[in-house]
């Protein structure tokens, strides 16, 4: 799978997760709506048993040290419960995990988690603050070259630890006062340091993990979560991955008794995986783009048909740092002469949900919807006037990017067409592969780009700090405005929720309300079918994946 | 034999190199910016820190005992990776030359020997038939067929044991299949109207004795070739087929691989492709010389 996120230098997680996903083949179902449709919950005691089957992609791994993509991270999570979890409601509080009590210093440098006593590993070896120290150290450590460490990277001592050769051996910033007490010094304040914890790179390994090498624990990782490996088996590379029940698991047992993930390959996996739900050899499946009204019209009366509002965002890039776009009445401009309905309609079968804010729904109550105002309503009069000011003249030549392996040339298509036709520019296309195109954008060499973005921890200050923070190796439109920097940085030491999200929706009003540094387009949502016949109960949790702890028979 | 290995490993090589693109940014996770840091560990452990000739040489190195390095991506030994797909490879390559050459030798004699019957023109039609379409669509309809409406086959994958070989392989073999039923029926044709079959006939051998043993014998050779051919570059995968019935195959790895530019595994495969070829046209040549003793050496 094909995956983007942050730099190190700006201190958040996040992944790209929309364009992952467009990169992939033309698995692009972005944008947003909605209720969440297939969402049933099952009424009195849920009925126990069955084995769910779900197809994925080859993962690169599936041992919590490198799960780095959504592939594998869906594996991961079932095997692994790390300190805090996340239960996806839209009030973005953390969940007791292993942890059943946690609270930082004033400044959120200290943060002190209390650990539940009897938790154990699949192997019966008990989960204990050094088992979590074990697994964080082994994920950091430079030889072992994890691309997902970086969640890490806020506690003392990260740095020679993942250096190349590592020049320490453990974090200096972990400690146990007792087997049950877990302290992480931060380098700096991050009043959410909690949580990135739910990333499964903070997952805790039992003492017989090896290092990152070890390719037993690779194959078959012995977890503390609601799932394990099913006994005698491993992961079969490109076939399936066959886990089953935690029975011991401390906190509340799935109802079915297994998941198997049947594997498909990366080549047209997209319709493989739909015309083998259609075949009833897998319960559930992603929708080819092309077949979306048709998927829509077969399953959504048969209450087969999940429509999920997911976090991330997709927007129009602007280059905040070369004329004319170094000017908010140009950037405007070109917002308001694209009409996001009509594409929304011609280009996505009226999939998407067409933007108003740049934090999204999911966010609960940071969403501010109409934010961006009238710079994200199509109004081709305002766009003139608005690019006569902003010295957007017609005959202005403009570079319109995006990557050209992810299905995107309809949408450019109708930019460039609309902004030739409303404003009178001339727009160059310059469609290039995924990675060749990230690095134009680190170079600053487009206008406007096609971009997507989302967060892998239930906060906004993932779409925030990369994006808007003028230091952040993520903003490639280079915005770049002191006052939000300093907000940013004030954000991060906030201990109170309504101070952070007060700051937080300030920091929109400016970036995107006043100045749109970046033109957000459409809110992703997620469209899945399953099998109802069989199965009740089913969701998309925040970070797209089934929700399985949850399913059961019908 | 060593010497075309040799130029192969050698252009591929260079290939690879001039080919734009970071492997390691791609495939270990496209676009991300890797921390200075992981990109070291990454570009040591995979001996990319080192000059190209070098790592050419320390690449020839390992292939001569056998090591065909690390996957980028998937962090797995390329020879327990290619294992695991060449002994699917193979299977389904066993499973469709076997069909090839039943159905494929059998159609060509009977269209041969009953010229312009009924079983002829039935012959002909079916297999232009079978040229014609492309695989991607017989895959298809093979699967709506039997998986989807009848349900009597699994769709895709390999977990149901042989019963999951028998639409690839059909799929496989369908245009292979035709071709050679077509070239069989030709040099059958051929030979049919040879003064020895005549002799033969005026010999009072029966009609089979004089088809098995004369004409098949002596219009098989370019069939053989031909088949060896085929064999050769159904070991190579077929990605069609391997894409439609997720068929966990060669081919799939090369198109992957290239895609995210996991260059070991490109590498492992074309150096066992060509391989492949070579043994394949030396066992060929062999069978020439079993067959037509004219070709056997004195």
């Amino acid at each position: 799978m094909r995956f983007t996120g942050p730099r190190t230098r700006v201190g958040v997680a996040a992944v790209c997760l929309a364009l992952l996903a467009a990169a992939c083949g033309g698995d692009d179902n972005d944008g947003a709506g909605g209720q969440t449709g297939g969402q049933q919950q099952s009424g009195g005691e849920a009925k126990k048993g069955g084995v769910f089957r779900i197809p994925i992609g080859e993962p690169a791994a599936i041992d919590p040290y490198n799960a780095r993509e959504s592939e594998g991270s869906n594996v991961t999570v079932r095997l692994f419960t790390g300190l805090v979890t996340y239960d996806g409601n839209n009030d973005l509080k953390m969940r007791p995990g292993v942890a059943e009590r946690w609270n930082a210093n004033n400044d959120c440098t200290e943060w002190t988690f209390n650990l539940r006593r009897g938790t154990k590993f699949h192997n019966g070896e008990e989960v204990d603050a050094n088992s979590f120290i074990r697994g964080w150290t082994r994920a950091a450590i430079g030889t072992a070259a994890s691309q997902v460490s970086y969640h890490l990277q806020q506690i003392q001592g990260y740095g020679p630890l993942h250096a190349t050769p590592p020049t320490a051996q453990t974090f200096t910033g972990l400690s146990a006062p007792d087997p049950y007490t877990l302290v992480a010094k931060l380098d700096a304040g991050d009043c959410e340091f909690d949580k990135q914890l739910v990333h499964p790179v903070a997952s805790p390994v039992p003492s017989n993990a090896g290092d990152a090498r070890n390719t037993t624990f690779n194959e078959a990782p012995v977890g503390n979560g609601p799932f394990m490996i099913k006994p005698g088996t491993k992961w079969e590379h490109n076939q399936r991955i066959s886990l089953v029940r935690n029975d011991n698991y401390f906190g509340n047992k799935p109802n079915i008794d297994g998941i198997e993930f049947v594997i498909f390959p990366a080549q047209g996996r997209l319709e493989a995986e739909y015309r083998a739900f259609t075949a009833g050899e897998v319960d559930f499946a992603r929708i080819p783009p092309t077949l979306f009204k048709q998927a829509e019209g077969t399953y959504r009366p048969q209450g087969s048909f999940i429509k999920s509002e997911q976090p991330g965002i997709n927007y129009l890039l602007i280059n905040n740092a070369r004329p004319p776009f170094n000017n908010a009445d140009a950037r405007k401009a070109v917002s308001m002469a694209i009409d996001r309905e009509a594409i929304n309609q011609g280009v996505y079968q009226g999939s998407l949900t067409s933007a108003t804010a740049f934090i999204t729904p999911p966010f609960g109550s940071f969403y501010q919807a109409g934010v961006c105002g009238d710079w994200c309503k199509y109004d081709v009069n305002k766009a003139k006037e608005a690019a006569q000011r902003g010295g957007l003249t017609p005959g202005t030549r403009i570079k319109l990017a995006y990557n050209n392996d992810g299905g995107h040339e309809p949408l450019v298509q109708a930019w460039k067409e609309q902004l030739e036709r409303n404003l009178g520019l001339v727009v160059e296309l310059d469609g290039v592969p995924f990675a060749e195109h990230l690095q134009k954008r680190d170079r600053g060499d487009f206008d406007i780009a096609r971009a997507a973005w989302s967060t892998d921890y239930p906060s906004p200050d993932g779409f925030t700090t990369p994006l808007l923070g003028s230091t952040s190796e993520d903003n490639d439109g280079k915005y770049s405005n002191p006052e939000v920097d300093r907000l940013l940085a004030l954000s991060k030491t906030q201990k109170s929720d309504a101070d952070r999200e007060r700051t937080i929706k300030e920091i929109e009003r400016i970036a995107i309300g006043r100045d749109l540094a970046l033109a957000p387009t459409y809110y992703r949502t997620a469209y899945r079918v399953f099998d109802s016949n069989k199965w009740t109960g089913l969701g998309l949790d925040f970070f797209e994946r089934p929700t399985l702890e949850t399913a059961s028979l019908k | 034999m060593m010497l075309v290995l040799f130029g192969a490993s050698i252009i591929l090589f260079v290939c690879l190199f001039i080919v734009p693109g970071d492997p390691i940014a791609t495939s270990q996770g496209e676009g991300r910016q890797l921390d200075p840091s992981t990109r070291a560990a990454l570009e040591r452990r995979y001996n990319l820190d080192k000059p190209l000739p070098q790592q050419y040489v320390g690449y020839l190195g390992r292939l001569a005992q056998g090591d065909l390095g690390e996957s980028y991506v998937y962090r797995r030994s390329v020879n327990t990776i290619l294992k695991e797909k060449l002994g699917n490879t193979a299977r389904l390559a066993v499973a469709a030359i076997v069909l090839e050459i039943a159905l494929g030798i059998v159609a060509g004699i009977i269209a041969a020997v009953f010229r312009y019957s009924f079983l002829d023109v039935l012959v002909t039609l079916s297999t232009t038939f079978a040229i014609g379409v492309p695989t991607l669509v017989i895959g298809l309809a093979l699967q709506n067929v039997f998986a989807i409406n009848l349900g009597w086959l699994p769709l895709q994958g390999q977990t149901a044991g042989g019963r999951s070989i028998i639409l690839p392989a059909l799929t496989l073999a369908a245009v292979e299949t035709a071709l050679v039923s077509r070239l069989m029926r030709g040099t059958m044709s051929e030979v049919m109207r040879a003064d020895f079959i005549r002799t033969a006939y005026a010999k009072g051998l029966s009609k089979k004795v004089v088809i098995l043993k004369h004409a098949l014998r002596n219009s098989v050779i370019p069939v053989l070739t031909f088949l060896g051919i085929s064999f050769g570059g159904l070991l190579g995968g077929a990605l069609i087929t391997e894409t439609v019935f997720n068929w966990n195959g060669i081919g799939l790895a090369l198109v992957g691989a290239i895609q995210s530019q996991d260059n070991p595994i490109v590498l492992g495969v074309v150096t066992y492709g060509v391989a492949v070829f070579v043994l394949v046209n030396l066992v060929v040549d062999v069978a020439y010389a079993f067959l037509d003793p004219r070709i056997r050496l004195e």
